[in-house]
């Protein structure tokens, strides 16, 4: 698991934060669609 | 010539002190041609490591707007103090806690109920309020933390100079860059302002009149060439550091007081509830009974953001106890 952290969000005009998780394949692991 | 590091930094704020660095309109070409700018979170991609990486007082002057609300305003100031030579106040939140502070009437839990269970068009049946951490499938997630009561800068760190104004007009604003540049300084803890009160300079006819009653803005229209005081219309003049060009009573509407305290006065709601109360024929209370000047002290709606509206957090009283 990798997390990518991007702080502050200057295309926001630095409001806000993203954090992203990573799975051990590289990838974002998406939700099932009913959820 | 070596150009120096500047950075741009706002916290709890609005957004005007951004654009009042603009309002010097080509002359910032003039700041570019001196300086770097090294952090502008609002115009420019710089992330928070960036700034952890930069050696300390790397930046020669960092210009802070936006009062303490959050722990990441916290943890900002003192990171920007850190990596800064010089660390300014910029405007009258990071000053002295403006619009944002009104909000110490209130505490964390009132302000989130309001905000987040009791407004008209909110729907939480599960009473969901933020929290600074949450776990969740792939580890725990941060956001900062609200704090009850909003500071003032130099409440949590230490502050060289201080530049006024709601926002800062273009003329302060261009004066100080002039002076960071030029190296020319006034002694550390100065406001770079004029020091006299607004009043003293305030083309408008003076009279000293007794008042018997108060207007708000909308009930009267002020006549333009005499004291608003006079006409009865609270104007914060007397309690007011002048050097913002009378804009507002140029445009026929009285001072509310943003560029803060003079530096003879302690406290700025204070001096303008003594000057208030000289005008309103209470001093002779004596002889008027309590039911007439009850009436008059009525007339006076929201004492608080009339005296108080920018100087909350610096004042005497700070905050309101909440029991």
């Amino acid at each position: 698991m990798k997390r990518i952290t991007i702080d502050p969000i200057t295309r926001l005009e630095g409001h806000g934060k993203i954090e992203i998780f990573l799975n051990d394949s590289g990838n974002v692991e998406c939700l099932p669609p009913d959820t | 010539m070596n150009k120096a590091n500047i950075a741009f930094y706002w916290a709890a704020s609005c957004g005007g002190c951004e654009i009042a660095v603009l309002d010097i309109n080509e002359k910032i070409l003039d700041v570019i041609e001196k300086a770097n700018i090294l952090m502008w979170p609002v115009a420019m991609d710089t992330k928070y490591e960036d700034l952890k990486k930069m050696k300390d007082k790397f930046i020669d002057v960092c210009f802070f707007n936006g009062a303490i609300r959050t722990s990441e305003n916290e943890e900002l100031a003192k990171l920007l103090r850190k990596k800064s030579k010089i660390l300014v106040a910029f405007g009258s939140c990071a000053h002295e806690g403006c619009i944002p502070a009104l909000a110490n009437l209130f505490n964390k839990k009132l302000i989130f109920d309001r905000a987040y269970k009791e407004t008209e068009t909110t729907i939480n049946k599960d009473n969901i309020l933020p929290m600074p951490s949450f776990e969740v499938k792939e580890g725990e997630i941060y956001i900062p933390e609200f704090y009850d009561t909003v500071k003032t800068l130099d409440q949590v760190v230490d502050v060289d100079y201080y530049i006024p104004g709601c926002p800062p007009t273009p003329n302060i604003v261009e004066d100080a860059f002039n002076k960071f540049l030029t190296g020319d300084l006034p002694p550390k803890g100065a406001v770079l302002a004029p020091v006299k009160a607004l009043c003293d300079e305030c083309p408008r006819k003076k009279k000293d009149k007794m008042i018997e009653t108060i207007y708000r803005v909308y009930e009267k229209e002020a006549d333009p060439e005499k004291c608003f005081l006079d006409q009865g219309i609270i104007c914060m003049g007397p309690a007011t550091r002048s050097g913002c060009g009378h804009q507002c009573i140029k445009g026929n509407m009285p001072c509310t007081g943003c560029f803060g305290k003079t530096p003879e006065v302690t406290d700025q709601g204070a001096k303008m509830i003594s000057a208030v109360a000289s005008v309103l024929a209470v001093e002779n209370e004596i002889e008027l009974d309590e039911k007439k000047v009850e009436e008059l002290i009525s007339k006076i709606k929201d004492p608080v953001g009339t005296f108080y509206r920018y100087s909350l957090a610096s004042s005497f009283i700070k905050r309101k106890v909440i029991k």
